[in-house]
């Protein structure tokens, strides 16, 4: 009888409901290895010297925008990650307790 | 079958009761002022302080280069930023083991700056029962009036907070001027927008939660727990069974313990929990619990510390150890750490030179036969003082020279400066590849001197 009313419960759940309740911590947590990451890979690189050769877009000329772009790069990246991971996990199933 | 979680695993994310802490004094509340008033002193100040005519504390992220005071440091002591990041996390394992939560009860800077935005919601809105009153009541000049007073206090603080945060990398003076003259440029906005935001949401609105569902310390500080670790207990012996008397009844006669139910310990807990249902996650170990219990043991004539810091085993009537497997490895491990730190930035090489060869050509050969190969020396002087360097070359074959558009590169404090060199060796000399060393020597002081490692280029088999 459980199951049937955690299933029921399921159902009546509002459209974009897993979504809803999954993108916090998937977005926080994306945020705090992008931060990692940017820290890492600018120690190592400096954007304007990556750049030299391939002749970079105007706009990512100067450093500062070189830091912002590889920070939301990042943060795309790992936002890509933890979707997948929250997906994967299929966060549904794990109601009923099954 | 288990019973159906979903309704748990929902609450994370339903509405959230809103936790109106009650005011509080007492011994730790004074304690953990004057920890906020240290703390967002040290952080509203510190940029302003210079050092050697430069700001003191400056990580120049566009220049790549970061002042400490007396030091400076580039990319290339990156190694040494991560020792500096390991110390702080054993350190905040040591002390955890030791004395449980202190840092987020006193030092994190969500604890401090939720407390400071208390302050200002509790001078525009009034105490907590007025707040709670308030928040029911339907909006109405008075309310309006109150809410805008506590805006017009958190947003500008927030904003003051996000441009102070940004005058750590961007020098703080010629901040405030364009800041002053309107004059900002568009990373510099964005970024202070999106501290002051955070500062705004994180402290106003968000608080405890941060605590209870964003912070993974707050999730594995369990792990450094331990029977000998200092945290905030209710006596539960001593107070069970709780429950209302009348002043200066003796609860034995009444079957009660000294708990007087008066609820006090819950109102003004910044997480809204209980104490007197042990040791939770939720628990910051804010001790403003103990103030309150005390302040109402005091006035019930009743001995202090029904609800104290302690640990398991004083609880459980046994002796606490300070010095312990936990402790004693922590300590050990943080002691060699912070000595070798000290040791790594005490000796550290105060001139580096990087070679990057010419990426165009690998070797070019002169009319006379000589084979060219062209590279850039980046100096990089970390020293408080300029030096002037001479170059020279090790391991090259008879004859070979090195040709720079200047004899000597001065380059100077704590800067870095690039320079294109040629180097030639006679025909035939070289076959293949040769590595060979270029070593820079201050001319003004001789104990100043670099070698780096570098590969020359010729024809296979001439």
């Amino acid at each position: 009888m459980q199951a049937v009313a955690a299933a029921s419960d399921k159902l009546a759940r509002p459209a974009w409901w897993r979504v809803r309740r999954d993108l916090g911590p998937v977005l926080w947590s994306a945020f705090l290895a992008a931060c990692v990451a940017t820290m890492l890979f600018f120690a190592l690189f400096d954007p304007v010297l990556l750049m030299r050769d391939d002749s970079p877009p105007k706009w990512l000329a100067d450093r500062r925008t070189g830091y912002a772009a590889g920070f939301f790069f990042f943060w795309m990246t790992t936002t890509i990650a933890a979707l997948l991971t929250a997906w994967l996990i299929d966060t549904r199933t794990s109601d009923d307790g099954s | 079958m288990s019973t159906p979680s979903g309704t748990v695993s929902q609450s994370l994310y339903a509405a959230q009761q809103k936790v109106y802490p009650r005011e509080v004094s007492g011994r730790f509340a004074r304690l953990r002022v004057i920890a906020m008033i240290a703390l967002l002193g040290l952080f509203y100040a510190l940029p302003w302080a210079t050092w050697d005519g430069h700001q003191a504390l400056l990580f120049d992220l566009p220049a790549r280069k970061f002042y400490v005071f007396g030091l400076t440091f580039f990319p290339q002591d990156f190694f040494l930023l991560t020792v500096l990041l390991i110390i702080a996390a054993i350190s905040l394992f040591f002390f955890t083991a030791l004395a449980g939560r202190l840092w987020c009860g006193y030092a994190c800077p969500q604890t401090v700056w939720t407390e400071i935005f208390m302050w200002m919601e509790q001078f525009a809105e009034g105490k907590r029962q007025q707040r709670m009153k308030l928040d029911r009541a339907p909006w109405s000049v008075e309310k309006l009036a109150r809410k805008a007073a506590k805006q017009a206090m958190w947003i500008p603080f927030a904003l003051f907070t996000g441009y102070t945060f940004v005058g750590y990398f961007t020098p703080i003076r010629e901040l405030s001027a364009s800041v002053l003259t309107l004059s900002l440029g568009g990373w510099e906005t964005f970024w202070i927008l999106f501290y002051g935001f955070a500062t705004y949401g994180n402290a106003g609105y968000m608080r405890e939660q941060v605590c209870k569902y964003m912070c993974p310390y707050a999730r594995f500080q369990g792990a450094m727990f331990d029977r000998n670790t200092l945290v905030i207990a209710y006596d539960t012996a001593r107070g069970d069974p709780r429950g209302s008397r009348p002043r200066g009844v003796d609860p034995k006669s009444r079957g009660l313990g000294d708990c007087i139910d008066c609820n006090i310990c819950v109102q003004v807990c910044p997480t809204g929990i209980d104490i007197r249902k042990g040791l939770q996650m939720d628990c910051i170990a804010c001790a403003a619990c103990i103030d309150a219990c005390d302040n109402v043991m005091d006035q019930m004539k009743y001995p202090r510390g029904l609800i104290k810091y302690t640990t398991q085993n004083a609880t459980d009537k046994k002796p606490t150890r300070v010095l312990r497997p936990r402790t004693i490895i922590y300590g050990v491990l943080l002691t060699i750490l912070v000595s070798g730190f000290a040791v790594a930035v005490a000796t550290r090489t105060l001139v580096e030179l990087d070679v990057l060869r010419d990426r165009n050509a690998l070797y070019r050969t002169l009319d006379d036969g000589r084979i060219e190969n062209v590279y850039t020396l980046r100096f990089i002087n970390k020293d408080g003082q300029a030096h002037e360097f001479k170059l020279s070359t090790t391991d090259l074959p008879k004859g070979a020279e090195v040709d720079t558009d200047v004899s000597t590169v001065r380059v100077n404090a704590g800067q870095v400066a690039s320079l294109p060199v040629r180097v030639r060796v006679p025909a035939g000399s070289v076959a293949g590849s040769v590595k060979f060393g270029l070593s820079a020597e201050a001319i003004d002081d001789r104990d100043v001197s670099i070698t780096a490692k570098a590969r020359f280029i010729a024809p296979a088999g001439s």
